[in-house]
């Protein structure tokens, strides 16, 4: 079986007065691209949140190279995490963590 | 160059935090309907221009506005409205953005996009009302913005996207802004198109248009003679 090409994004969430807990990113990640692209586009994305830093904001996720666009488009269409305004802002991608890091 | 043409905020206070939050994210202007007498001033390395949004249903009251707004605003925005007024207001060719509401009560026809064609008129486009939304009512304002779009493109209309934001946070960056583009339904390359080129080309006309010396498109004064 061919093994899916995956992409790695670095992104910045700028947010109001507090800080996002890592779990209420992935949720919002997860919902918004559900709602805005379906069941079988948010299965296909296979999005996973690799790192985040709740105190900068900053954070990597990992999805399927073909989902990319989508992933980063219901990402910056999230206006508020459970009450907390946001804004996401995508700043590189890779094929590799190390890629980005570097 | 990078301009935002649609910061909907006008306080003081608030647009020096959203200069501050445009630098973060990479943009190098705004327009926004702020209460500074000057076309255009810089703020936090952001380029800030004067913005004036013509409000008003009849055709006497839009010319009067536009008449009086035109020469101190570096860009002019009408909300699309009655197909008579809009359709004066574009051959009247004084305006720069023609601004599509999410309620959808008035459509971009054909006709407006081929008169906006010809006078270099913009149909421009808010994000704003995506963020605040989800579900069915995002939906049915991603249809709304979808139809308008592909009447603009396949009139060979430029289209704007503009944050249409009133607070910092509601601005988001150009790479994100391309994306929503692309959603909207834009082939990628007309979505940086939007962003970046269309903006600053408007801008560019207009700033130079607002210099003391110009008369018309490539005829300008050089060097005035006072001698007689």
């Amino acid at each position: 079986m061919k093994r899916d090409r995956r992409r790695y994004l670095l992104f910045h969430l700028h947010s109001e007065e507090r800080t996002v807990h890592v779990k209420d990113l992935s949720m919002a990640l997860w919902r918004n691209l559900l709602s805005l692209y379906g069941e079988v586009q948010a299965a296909e994305s296979k999005l996973y949140l690799t790192e985040y830093d709740e105190k900068e904001g900053i954070g990597i996720l990992h999805c399927s190279a073909d989902s990319l666009s989508q992933v980063i488009t219901s990402a910056a269409l999230i206006g508020a995490i459970d009450g907390v305004n946001v804004s996401f802002e995508p700043k590189r991608t890779s094929g590799t963590i190390k890629g980005l890091k570097r | 160059m990078i301009i935002d043409l649609g910061v909907m905020n006008s306080t003081k206070i608030e647009i020096d935090s959203i200069c501050r939050m445009a630098h973060k994210l990479g943009i190098s202007g705004i327009a926004t309907p702020n209460q500074f007498e000057a076309p255009m001033k810089t703020l936090e390395q952001i380029r800030i221009y004067k913005r004036t949004d013509i409000k008003g249903r009849g055709l006497s009251s839009i010319r009067r506005q536009i008449d009086n707004t035109r020469k101190n605003s570096t860009i002019l925005a009408l909300e699309i409205g009655k197909i008579e007024t809009i359709n004066w207001a574009v051959d009247d060719k004084r305006i720069d953005l023609l601004t599509l509401t999410p309620s959808g009560d008035n459509p971009l026809r054909p006709t407006t996009a081929t008169l906006a064609k010809e006078a270099r008129i913009a149909l421009e486009v808010h994000i704003a009302p995506l963020l605040q939304t989800s579900g069915f009512n995002r939906s049915k304002i991603l249809k709304i913005y979808r139809e308008a779009i592909g009447t603009a493109m396949d009139n060979d209309m430029m289209v704007v996207l503009t944050s249409g934001a009133t607070a910092p946070i509601e601005l988001r960056s150009p790479v994100a802004m391309v994306h929503i583009g692309i959603l909207l339904g834009m082939e990628k390359q007309f979505a940086e198109r939007a962003i970046d080129e269309f903006p600053s080309g408007i801008i560019q006309n207009n700033l130079e248009k607002m210099d003391s010396g110009y008369i018309t498109t490539g005829v300008r004064v050089l060097k005035e003679n006072n001698s007689k």
